[in-house]
């Protein structure tokens, strides 16, 4: 069996396992705070997974992700409160908006190399965000913001109370892990790796280079947009801070912090960024300090990401109890 | 109106093209893009204002203590941190200035608390209007200072052994190595300078526009758009980078819309983007694909 | 026997009874402590710990001390949803005051509801308390009133026409809206421009609205625009008088403006300098007290925003005295919608379809700033 093959196979049984302890979670937490939590992380780890097929796989550093995120919470919320969609519709349409958008913008952007794109991905997501602001009688602006006063349900069954949400968001982390080892494992990931090592190597091997970057462009960008649905249903109260800046720069050290190589990181990722700040609570002014340092000295020791070079250190442990 | 809107977005342009010119010392010296150049700016402002307000030192002590605190951190930030990372790629090393720049906001923080500080201008009296436009006292200082350091700055690229060892390094590492030339150490000049040149500006625009320790993203946004705008790479380019994106945001908010101002300018760099990449006086190529 | 019996039993009671009545009543501070709106937090953290001090230093409520915890939202809703459910779930408090904004408090709102704790939040918007929610109630009250009280002053001075200088972010959006809204009704127009409130200079801003010879400058926004602000107007000579919004009421503003804002007007709770009110203002009392044992305890006078945090607690305090049994979550929310007081805010009657302070008799005044100092018109 082929070294590709069987990497699929361990990126399934992964995530097999990971439905299992998704489940598990679910099943065993009550706490609504812990849930809440989970939640946040697993909101962002979808924007996470897109961002890693971006950034890790693609190169494509996106100064902007929060832009779509944005996109998908406010057209699942207009379509569902100001035109009666289903909320299922306001979700799916939440991943198709942002994806064509991010076509679109992406063939012009993506023509543009490195440092260019990510300034460009940049100022349109300051853009984007500050439309999201202004734009009052759309978005309900920063003060009072957007009430979305229908939960999210499917069909007959409304699913808003904590716990139901977690189901959903759950849920949609494993789909979106599915459609990203798809993508990877197929001719589309292949054509991604052999753009990362050499770009001229593959135009001369008939990759349409733009085509592609566009197209992975525009799948991250429809993550991001799934991800601000689940938020908007989850929230339901919400404005434009929300996709700020700041939230495209964290979603950009998640992926640092969990991995560049594997779509995995992202879970992991998310997980540490949510999880960290809630357990600096206690060190007040302190706070900002000490999770600067705990990011740099991630960046400069596991440039890898931590869920990688955790990988790694579990894998040298086994090395080394064997090799005894 | 339209000389007053010209004239105070030319003041603000400087401090953009300050920072601007920063970001571009470091990226043609190192290929890197510092995403920690505003904290320069705000740890200039910052440090400047608690030297003048709590321990009641005149500003042109306190300016140029705070400048040189801040140089120190920014060569202390790549000795330390950058040329210590494992990854050496300019996207590891780009995502690791985002990291430290939260430290040095954090920092800044604790150190300094979080209140907004309008310190004393450098100095008193007030100009009176020329020919219709009002110029504060402290930005007479912000025009002077930085037509000198301007000056000073061209100079040293120039014609200076240090301005030529830092273009050779950035252009390829291996030649300046072969030539004598040590990319660490200029690696760490073009940091140094680049803190020096944020926090001039931000000592300069603190008692206009006050100190606080969040200001950080708003000057590197700024800086960042200037220097694409006028040509990452290119030093002029930078400052008239600067100059024009203040001018710019001036004449939108005075005569287009005041609440929009922001994503007119950030537009227009967009368009600049599209059309031009390598912004207006940008000279080296850009892969087009 | 029985009757030692009866007397062992008697005794290990009352030897339990205190061991329960030690458990202290937890109440969950909600506030931005870092961030942007720290300035309003902070000394509503610290409103809580002298209130806090003064009901323990009483013996506390039905012999049971008061135990705040604090939680930092740094303005973030995110934050504040999170730190909500921390509070309920693993804290277990038996009330929740604050959040500090609107944006937060319309957040953590329903989760209020959801779990049952009654939850005193210091947004100053009506969509918060408007319909009435069971659980949930509002100190505040300046979005809905303050901007009326502003008109109805300019209207006094016979201004026509007033140009209101508003920041982008959510306060000054809130502000825009209500002026747009109620400006028409005073028989006044307005004409609006916009900063961000990180803007370095507003000159363009200021060129405009004297271009638009308005009567009156009206500046909404909070720190550290307005003092920006200020200095451009001045460099310009601006002829025309200028206000400010109660977000500038505090000593803060004054540090920062210095000269700049001499001769300006601020429009501010009557917190800020109580003997601005009349002697027969009904809040006047309330006031007076609340802000000399603010300055007593932190020897600085309070910033107006620790009002909504003085009159949460007060609020709690009058409704445990109406609580004939255990206090919890329950009987402290039906307490509290029982409350008929006058506060620092305004005048609190609350019912079934009332959580806000009425807007009868609100104690804000408009003080001008003579020598880097407040004082009554």
């Amino acid at each position: 069996m082929s070294e590709l093959s069987k990497a699929y196979r361990h990126n399934l049984r992964g995530l097999a396992a990971a439905s299992i302890i998704l489940a598990l979670i679910g099943a065993s937490t009550s706490n609504s705070f812990y849930l809440t939590t989970i939640i946040f992380a697993l909101i962002e780890a979808i924007s996470a997974i897109g961002l890693t097929l971006l950034f890790g796989f693609a190169g494509l550093a996106s100064l902007g992700q929060a832009a779509f995120v944005g996109l998908g919470a406010y057209t699942a919320a207009l379509l569902v409160e100001r035109c009666a969609f289903p909320p299922i519709a306001g979700m799916a349409l939440a991943i198709l908006v942002p994806t064509a958008v991010g076509w679109i913008i992406g063939r012009p952007l993506l023509r543009l190399s490195g440092l260019y794109l990510t300034m460009a991905s940049l100022a349109l997501g300051v853009v984007l965000s500050l439309v999201f602001s202004q734009a009052i009688s759309l978005t309900g602006g920063l003060d009072p913001g957007f009430m979305l006063n229908h939960a999210f349900s499917l069909g007959h069954w409304t699913l808003d109370s904590t716990k139901d949400m977690y189901w959903v968001c759950s849920v949609c982390v494993v789909l979106t892990l599915y459609l990203a080892i798809n993508l990877i494992h197929s001719r589309f990931g292949r054509g991604l790796r052999a753009l990362q090592s050499s770009e001229a190597a593959a135009e001369g091997s008939g990759i349409a280079t733009v085509r592609f970057k566009t197209a992975i462009f525009a799948i991250a960008a429809g993550m991001a947009g799934l991800s601000g649905a689940l938020y908007a249903f989850f929230m339901r109260s919400f404005n434009a801070t929300a996709f700020d800046f700041s939230l495209s720069i964290e979603l950009l050290i998640i992926v640092m912090v969990g991995s560049l190589r594997s779509v995995w990181g992202a879970l992991f990722g998310a997980a540490v960024v949510t999880i960290l700040p809630a357990a600096l609570e206690n060190f007040s002014d302190y706070k900002l300090f000490i999770y600067g340092v705990v990011m740099v000295l991630i960046m400069m020791f596991l440039p890898d990401g931590l869920f990688h070079g955790a990988v790694q250190g579990v894998s040298r442990l086994l090395a080394g109890k064997d090799a005894k | 109106m339209a000389a007053q809107i010209f004239v105070s977005g030319l003041l603000i342009g400087c401090v953009y093209a300050l920072v601007a010119w920063g970001f571009t010392i470091v990226y043609n010296a190192t290929g890197l893009i510092n995403f920690a150049a505003g904290e320069f700016v705000m740890m200039g402002s910052v440090i400047s204002a608690a030297l003048s307000i709590k321990l009641g030192w005149p500003a042109l002590i306190a300016a140029p203590v705070s400048i040189c605190a801040v140089t120190a951190i920014a060569a202390l930030m790549d000795w330390g941190c950058l040329q210590r990372a494992k990854r050496q790629t300019p996207l590891a090393l780009g995502m690791l200035t985002i990291g430290i720049g939260i430290v040095l906001r954090g920092a800044m923080l604790f150190s300094f608390g979080k209140d907004f500080q309008f310190p004393p201008a450098f100095s008193d009296g007030e100009i009176p209007a020329i020919l219709g436009v009002n110029i504060p006292t402290q930005g007479a200082w912000v025009f002077g200072t930085v037509f000198i350091a301007a000056i000073l700055l061209w100079q040293l690229f120039a014609r200076s052994w240090l301005g030529w060892s830092m273009r050779a390094a950035g252009e390829s590492r291996r030649a300046a190595v072969l030539m004598g030339i040590s990319p660490r150490n200029v690696s760490t000049t073009a940091f140094a300078m680049a803190g020096a040149m944020g926090a001039l500006a931000g000592a300069l625009i603190a008692p206009l526009a006050s100190a606080n320790y969040t200001s950080g993203l708003f000057f590197g946004l700024k800086g960042f758009s200037a220097a694409i705008l006028g040509g990452i790479g290119s030093p002029l380019g930078a400052v008239a980078g600067g100059l024009i994106l203040g001018v710019l945001e001036n004449i939108a908010a005075g005569y287009m819309s005041s609440g929009w101002k922001d994503a007119i300018a950030l537009g227009i760099l967009i368009l600049v983007l599209l059309i031009k990449p390598t912004g207006i006086f940008g000279g080296r190529s850009v892969k087009r694909v | 026997m029985k009757s030692t019996l009866l007397a062992l039993a008697a005794i290990a009671t009352l030897g339990a009874a205190p061991a329960l009545a030690q458990q202290p009543v937890k109440v969950a501070a909600v506030y931005a402590l870092t961030g942007p709106i720290a300035p309003y937090g902070v000394p509503q953290q610290k409103a809580i710990q002298l209130r806090a001090e003064q009901i323990n230093a009483r013996g506390g409520w039905k012999g049971r001390k008061v135990e705040v915890i604090y939680y930092d939202t740094e303005g973030n809703s995110n934050k504040a949803v999170q730190l909500v459910r921390k509070a309920i779930e693993t804290d277990k408090v038996d009330l929740i005051v604050g959040p500090s904004s609107t944006g937060e408090s319309l957040a953590a709102a329903p989760i209020a509801n959801a779990d049952k704790v009654p939850m005193i939040t210091h947004s100053g918007a009506q969509s918060v308390v408007d319909p009435a929610t069971p659980y949930v109630f509002q100190t505040a009250q300046y979005d809905r009133v303050g901007v009326p009280a502003v008109l109805k002053e300019f209207q006094k001075k016979g201004f026509k026409k007033i140009a209101l200088l508003t920041s982008t972010d959510g306060f000054g959006q809130s502000g825009l809206a209500l002026f747009k809204e109620m400006t028409p009704k005073y028989g006044m127009t307005l004409v609006n421009e916009q900063f961000n409130r990180q803007d370095t200079d507003m000159t363009a801003q200021v060129l405009r609205a004297k271009q638009a010879n308005a009567d009156v400058m009206m500046i909404w926004s909070t720190f550290p625009a307005p003092a920006i602000i200020l200095r451009n107007a001045r460099a310009m000579a601006y002829p025309k008088p200028i206000y400010n919004s109660f977000a500038m009421a505090s000593q803060e503003f004054l540090k920062q403006s210095g000269s700049t804002s001499e001769n300006t007007f601020v429009m501010t709770a009557a917190m800020l300098m109580p003997t601005a009110l009349p002697d027969d203002h009904p809040n006047k009392q309330v006031i007076m007290k609340d802000y000399e044992a603010y300055k007593a305890r932190y020897h600085e006078p309070p910033n107006p925003s620790a009002q909504h945090a003085l009159d949460a607690m007060a609020i709690a305090d009058a409704a445990v005295a109406k609580i004939h049994g255990e206090i919890n979550r329950q009987s402290l929310r039906d307490a509290i919608e029982k409350t008929d007081m006058y506060g620092d805010n305004g005048y609190f009657k609350f019912s079934p379809t009332v959580h806000g302070v009425s807007d009868r008799d609100v104690p804000i005044v408009f003080l001008k700033v003579v020598h880097n100092a407040f004082a009554p018109q």
